[in-house]
C-alpha cells in the first residue's frame, strides 16, 4: 500500500481536484447566462470589442437555466410614526441637499400613500434625537446597498395584500431577477446594472402614468439611453451604444418621440421593463405580433413560419431598432448580392439556419439575400413583386387621371370611392406578402388593379365628357365670333355706303330721307 | 349741300351714333357671355365637393337592423352607418391608419379595418385596438321617417 495510492484515495484526490474546477465553470456559466444573450457580456470577462452595428439581431442561442430570485425580504420593521415623520423635520434643517430630498419625498407618490423614510431606511421616525432615531442596533438601515434596495422595494411591491388597494402588479420583483440586469447582479454581483431606483427614482417616485415620470412611455427611450448610450458605461459589456440614435430615426422612434404617440413601442415594449432582455429569435414573432396582430396572422400562414427555428422572422426583413417604412426595395438588391451558402445553411448539419449577422446590415434585408436567382422561389418573388408593382402602377395612374378630371372641374366622387376600394385591396395585397403565397398576393393585387382600372375608366369618361363640352363650346364660340364679324362687316359696308351717299350731290334720289337705302332697319 | 339741308344732316348723325352704341353694347355683352363660362371652365373651383351641400340619401332604416352596419358612399367619401341602441350613427369609413375602407364585423359587432386589423367602437368611432392613430371622424345623420340622410360637414 505504501507508495501506491489506493483506488479510493485516487478517487478522493480526483474529486478534490474537480470540485474547484466545476465551481469555476458554474460561476463563469452563470456570468454568461443566456438570459443575457448578447455576445461577450460576461461580467467576469468583459469584452473589449464594442464595435456598434446597425440593428442588433435577436439571439438564437439556447438559454441556460437562470439563477433563481432570492426570497422576498420582509419589510424593514420600525415603530409606527403615528402620522408624524420626525425624520423630515430634522433632515430639512441639515443642509440644502437634505432639504431637497425631503421636498422630493413630500411630492412623491409614496408620501401620498403613507410610505415614509423609515419604511426604506429603518429607524425610529417618532424621535427627534439622532441617537434614537438612527440607532443601527434598533434596525436603522441608513442608505441601503444597491442589492438591498431591490429587496426593500420588493418587500412591499411583491406583497399582493399591500398592493391590492393600488391595483399594482406584484410580479416585478420576480421578473427583475429574470432580467439581464437581475441575472448579472445575481451571477456576477455586478452592482452597476440597473436597479429599481435607476428607472423610478428614489425619493421623488412618481406614478408610471405621470407624464413627468421617467418611466412614462414617452420618456422610456431616453431613460434607457441614459445608460445604454453611454459608451464608457457599456464598455465592459461590449454591447453597442447607438441603439437610441438608431431607434429615434426608426418609424417607431419617430412615432413615439416626435409624434408623441404613446401606442408606439419604446424599448420596454419589446425588451420588457422589469424583465428586460433582448427578445430571443424564437420570441420575435410574438413580440412584434403584440401590436402587429394582423401581420402576425398572415406570417403564420407562410412557408417561412413553417420553417420554425430556421425561419426568417420579422427582424430578418424589417430590422430591430432601425425598423423603417417597408417598401418594394425589400424584394431585391439593386445588384446581385454576394451569395454565401452559410447565410442560410448550416453546412455541417445540412440544415437551414439563418446567419443573424448578415441581416444586421439593412442593405441585406432582401428576399434575394437567401433566394438565389436560379431558384424557383426567386421567380416566385419576382412574380409577387411584379403583381404588387402593377397594382401600385394602376393605382397611381388612376389617381392621376382622377386628379386631371377634378382639375377640369368634373365631379369625380364615384371614381374617388372606387379608388379608395382599390387602395384597400392594394394595402391588403402588400400585407399579404407576409403569407409568401403568390396566389393569395396576386389575387388581391389583381383585385386592386381591377378596381384602380374601374376608377380610371370613370375618370376617363369624365375627362372625355369635359373634352366634348370644350369642343362643342369652341364650335359655339366660333359661330358667335362669325356672327359678330358678319355684323361688323355689315356695319362697315353701311357706313361706307352712307359716306358715299353723303358725298353725292344733295337732291339725288338715294339721299332723300325715307329712301330704302337709308332706312334705319338697313343700318 | 344747300343751307336748307342742315336740319336734315343732324338727325342722320345722331341715328348712327345710337346704332353704334347698340352694336358696341351687343358685342361687349356677347363677349362677356362667352368669356364668363369659358373662365369658369378653364379655372374650375378647387374642390368639386365644395358647394355640393345638402343631404345625401343613405338608404332606408328598415334595411339597417339594430346592431348592424354598412358602408355607403357620400359624395367622394365612403361612410359607415351603424344602427346602435342610441340610434343610427355614421363615421367616415376611411381608416385613420393608412386609408383602407373599414367594414362592420358582424361577429365582433365592431368596425374593423381589413388591412391591419384596426378596430373601432361602432357607436363612437374611437380606436379600440390596432394601429389606427385616431378615431373615425363623425358624420352627421338625419333620419326622416324611414329615410336615412347623411349631412356632409
Ligand atoms: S389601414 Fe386600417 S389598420 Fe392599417
Amino acid at each position: 500500500m505504501d507508495g501506491h495510492a489506493s483506488p479510493i484515495r485516487v478517487l478522493r484526490l480526483l474529486a478534490a481536484a474537480c470540485l474547484p474546477a466545476a465551481a469555476l465553470l458554474i460561476a463563469l456559466g452563470g456570468g454568461a447566462s443566456a438570459a443575457d444573450p448578447t455576445p461577450s457580456t460576461s461580467a467576469a470577462t468583459p469584452s473589449t470589442s464594442a464595435a456598434p452595428v446597425i440593428g442588433v439581431a435577436p439571439s438564437a442561442s439556447p438559454e441556460a437555466s437562470p439563477i433563481p430570485a432570492p426570497p422576498v425580504p420582509t419589510p424593514i420593521p420600525h415603530p409606527a410614526d403615528g402620522g408624524t415623520n420626525q425624520c423630515v423635520e430634522c433632515h430639512r434643517a441639515v443642509n440644502d441637499r437634505q432639504a431637497a430630498i425631503a421636498t422630493a419625498w413630500e411630492g412623491s407618490i409614496h408620501a401620498k400613500g403613507g410610505v415614509t423614510c423609515a419604511d426604506c431606511h429603518g429607524g425610529d421616525p417618532t424621535s427627534d434625537r439622532m441617537g434614537i432615531a438612527m440607532d443601527r442596533t434598533k434596525g436603522f438601515v441608513g442608505r441601503p446597498s444597491r442589492e438591498q434596495t431591490i429587496g426593500m422595494c420588493g418587500s412591499c411591491h411583491a406583497d399582493p395584500e399591500r398592493m391590492r388597494s393600488y391595483n399594482l402588479p406584484t410580479d416585478q420583483y420576480a421578473k427583475y431577477w429574470t432580467s439581464v440586469h437581475g441575472q448579472r447582479l445575481a451571477a456576477a454581483k455586478d452592482v452597476r446594472v440597473a436597479i429599481c431606483i435607476d428607472c423610478h427614482g428614489s425619493h421623488d417616485i412618481k406614478k408610471a402614468s405621470d407624464p413627468t415620470a421617467p418611466v412614462f412611455p414617452l420618456n422610456v427611450p431616453q431613460l434607457c439611453a441614459g445608460c445604454h448610450a453611454d459608451a464608457d458605461r457599456m464598455k465592459p459589456y461590449g454591447i453597442p451604444t447607438d441603439q437610441f440614435d438608431i431607434y429615434s430615426r426608426s418609424v417607431h422612434g419617430v412615432a413615439l418621440l416626435e409624434e408623441a404617440d404613446t401606442r408606439a413601442p419604446s424599448c420596454a415594449s419589446c425588451h420588457g421593463s422589469h424583465d428586460a432582455k433582448p427578445p430571443r429569435a424564437t420570441e420575435v414573432v410574438e413580440v412584434c405580433g403584440k401590436c402587429h396582430t394582423a401581420t402576425q396572422e398572415l406570417y403564420l400562414q407562410s412557408r417561412h413560419a413553417e420553417l420554425k427555428d430556421a425561419a426568417p422572422k420579422c427582424w430578418t426583413c424589417h430590422g430591430t431598432h432601425d425598423v423603417a417604412k417597408p417598401s418594394e426595395k425589400l424584394f431585391f438588391h439593386p445588384q446581385p448580392p454576394d451569395y454565401q451558402c452559410t447565410t442560410c445553411h448550416d453546412l455541417q448539419a445540412r440544415t437551414l439556419r439563418i446567419q443573424l449577422d448578415r441581416f444586421a446590415n439593412e442593405a441585406d434585408r432582401r428576399c434575394d439575400t437567401c433566394h438565389h436567382p436560379d431558384s424557383d422561389i426567386y421567380a416566385q418573388v419576382e412574380a409577387i413583386a411584379g403583381a404588387l408593382s402593377e397594382a401600385q402602377g394602376a393605382y397611381d395612374a388612376a389617381g392621376g387621371r382622377i386628379g386631371e378630371a377634378a382639375g377640369m372641374g368634373m365631379i369625380v366622387g364615384d371614381a374617388d370611392v372606387t379608388l379608395s376600394e382599390a387602395k384597400t385591396s392594394l394595402i391588403k395585397a402588400q400585407a399579404a406578402v407576409h403569407t409568401t403565397k403568390l396566389t393569395v398576393i396576386a389575387q388581391t393585387a389583381g383585385d386592386a388593379q381591377k378596381k384602380a382600372g374601374d376608377a380610371q375608366a370613370i375618370a376617363q369618361a369624365r375627362l372625355d365628357e369635359s373634352f366634348f363640352r370644350r369642343e362643342a363650346m369652341i364650335v359655339v364660340v366660333a359661330v358667335i365670333v362669325a356672327n359678330v364679324a358678319a355684323l361688323w362687316l355689315m356695319r362697315r359696308r353701311l357706313d361706307r355706303r352712307s359716306a358715299v351717299e353723303a358725298g353725292d350731290a344733295p337732291g339725288t334720289p338715294g339721299d332723300a330721307p325715307g329712301t330704302p337705302g337709308d332706312a334705319p332697319g338697313g343700318e | 349741300m344747300g343751307p336748307d339741308a342742315q336740319p336734315n344732316a343732324k338727325p342722320a348723325v345722331s341715328r348712327r351714333r345710337v346704332l353704334r352704341w347698340l352694336l358696341g353694347f351687343s358685342v361687349i355683352s356677347t363677349a362677356a357671355m362667352v368669356v364668363t363660362p369659358m373662365v369658369g371652365f378653364i379655372v374650375p373651383p378647387k374642390s368639386t365637393a365644395a358647394g355640393s351641400g345638402g343631404k345625401v340619401p343613405a338608404g332606408k332604416v328598415a334595411d339597417l337592423p339594430l346592431g348592424k352596419g354598412k358602408v355607403v358612399p357620400m359624395g367622394s367619401k365612403p361612410v359607415i352607418l351603424v344602427s346602435t341602441e342610441q340610434g343610427i350613427v355614421a363615421h367616415s369609413a376611411i381608416c385613420t391608419h393608412l386609408g383602407c375602407i373599414v367594414a362592420f364585423d358582424d361577429l365582433s359587432g365592431m368596425i374593423v379595418c381589413p388591412c391591419h386589423d384596426g378596430r373601432f367602437n361602432p357607436a363612437t368611432g374611437a380606436v379600440v385596438s390596432g394601429p389606427p392613430p385616431a378615431p373615425l371622424p363623425h358624420v352627421t345623420v338625419s333620419v326622416e321617417g324611414d329615410d336615412i340622410f347623411l349631412v356632409p360637414g
